[in-house]
């Protein structure tokens, strides 16, 4: 019996088993400069924006959806909250609330095209990744946009005591994510959605009109990602959230969200942040060639994936 | 062992919630305790008192939303008993002992009823669909993950809460349906059943 707890244990917790041993991996190759303080503060800094769009894609994945217009979400925030203030002159805040709606308004956008007219979610969310994308480069005119209001580190720069403040963004919304997962009936119908959609309409669930809301949602965090990525990398550039929806989408799946909908759980998609983070970040300090990371994540995405898939095969026989 | 007319069967085998008003306005004589007890179910189940125009059927929402609570019980062990708990009152299994026949009669069809309208809807083109709904299950996928949809809201659930004896009912009506629906749903049904044990 002990044998069998211990072995469910471990099936429960292997993600988090696998963060550990990537942590004890890089430490000894790096020799303890991994787990030093600075680096762990840096590894909360770099994994903060994608942490926070990850909450977003949770969501719609959950409902089997995806969201690829995460990172031209992500640029096009950076381009307009930084036009807005250094070329308007706008007040910090204001330029934030204006991005922040405008982030909200694409995933409005893409709730429209998938719940209304029907597009496939792959579809309609890679139109709109084009669509924005163009956009920030007409905005920005494909230059990088710098010089404006040092206040404006507060989202990336800054800390409070040791503890950078996007990370301390990042657990926040991580809590928000959790909360309205697992305590709200926003949660629960997500989750209904992703487990049978035509019940879930049937039982009495405006099914759309919550369909809308999450791709709202993921507009949301994926705007905030881009603010806090503003903030920390000094200057709005066309091309910065270019891929980051693969990066995001790596951490949701290998953090257990089924990619078939209606599974999974937001301390799931905690660990495949700090994963990703851990693996992006060690992959750096042993001077690992940006294309071989690209490689290492493309296959950690496939083995997620793949992992997901092959477990729905073996229950269906 | 109370008999249910035959003349009511075609009440609990409709699944559209309005033609099933229709037709017990029809069979409808004059109010015993059997028209009382299936109206007051009839209410129950298809009524939200905060949205009462909104068409809803609360039994049905067990079989959505329960099995996504059962799949995280790592996390929700404490809100899956609070769940249960609820759910006793919900279907009239606080207290089963206390039901007369007529009610354990009437609420067992009204169960397969519920668990009928939910297999229904398992053949639909999204139903157990995966990557990202782009890929359509089977047919033998849908009547696996149909299976284990039922298995947990039937047995697992109830053994999770400790409620066993209580869903007693419950579990019976919906294994019944689920046999009708997939004759050879018994060895998947056991083999998650033996599972569950170990």
């Amino acid at each position: 019996m002990s044998t069998l707890n211990s072995k469910n244990f471990l099936k429960s917790n292997a993600i988090w088993l696998v963060f550990i041993i990537e942590v004890i991996i890089f430490a000894i190759a790096s020799g303890g400069t991994f787990i030093g303080p600075n680096n762990i503060i840096n590894i909360a800094r770099q994994v903060s924006y994608y942490g926070i769009a990850s909450i977003g894609m949770t969501f719609v994945i959950l409902i089997a959806g995806i969201d690829l217009s995460i990172g031209s979400i992500i640029t096009i925030v950076n381009v307009v909250c930084a036009y807005l203030m250094v070329n308007m002159g706008v007040n910090m805040w204001i330029a934030v609330i204006i991005s922040l709606a405008l982030a909200t308004l694409i995933g409005v956008l893409n709730g429209g095209m998938v719940a209304s007219i029907g597009i496939p979610a792959l579809i309609a969310t890679f139109a709109s990744q084009t669509i924005f994308e163009g956009v920030a480069y007409l905005i920005s005119g494909g230059r990088p946009i710098s010089g404006y209001d040092s206040n404006f580190g507060i989202f990336g720069r800054w800390a409070l005591g040791p503890v950078p403040i996007c990370a301390i963004i990042m657990v926040a919304c991580f809590a928000i994510g959790s909360f309205i997962l697992n305590k709200s009936f926003f949660g629960r119908y997500f989750y209904a959605i992703g487990g049978n959609e035509e019940a879930a309409e049937l039982s009495g669930i405006r099914v759309n009109r919550i369909k809308y809301l999450i791709y709202a949602l993921s507009g949301l965090f994926a705007g905030l990602a881009g603010i806090v990525l503003l903030s920390r990398s000094g200057s709005a550039q066309s091309t910065v959230g270019k891929g980051l929806e693969f990066d995001v989408i790596t951490c949701v799946v290998l953090g257990g969200v089924s990619v078939n909908g209606g599974v999974g759980s937001m301390s799931g998609v905690v660990a495949g942040v700090l994963i990703i983070g851990s693996l992006t970040n060690g992959m750096i300090l042993m001077d690992v060639s940006e294309y071989t990371q690209m490689v290492v994540k493309g296959v950690v995405l496939a083995v997620a994936v793949g992992i997901d898939c092959l477990s729905k095969k073996r229950q269906a026989t | 062992m109370y008999e249910i007319a035959e003349s009511w069967r075609s009440y609990f085998e409709e699944l559209d919630p309005k033609e099933r008003l229709k037709r017990f306005n029809l069979l409808a004589g004059r109010e015993d305790a059997f028209q009382a007890f299936c109206r007051t179910v009839y209410g129950e189940r298809y009524h939200d008192p905060k949205h009462p125009e909104r068409p809803v059927d609360t039994w049905l929402w067990k079989f959505v939303y329960l099995p996504g609570l059962y799949r995280r019980r790592k996390w929700m062990g404490r809100s899956l008993k609070k769940e249960m708990e609820k759910t006793t009152e919900e279907l009239h299994l606080a207290g089963p002992e206390t039901l007369s026949d007529m009610e354990r009669a009437v609420l067992y069809l009204e169960f397969r009823n519920a668990a009928r309208r939910y297999l229904s809807t398992c053949g639909g083109p999204r139903y157990a669909s995966s990557f990202l709904g782009m890929k359509q299950a089977t047919a033998e996928e849908k009547r696996a993950r149909a299976c284990e949809d039922l298995w947990i809201v039937s047995r697992g659930l109830s053994r999770e809460a400790g409620m066993e004896e209580r869903f007693q009912l419950w579990s019976d009506a919906l294994r019944a349906e689920l046999s009708i629906y997939d004759p050879d749903s018994w060895k998947h049904y056991e083999e998650l059943e033996r599972n569950s044990l170990k």
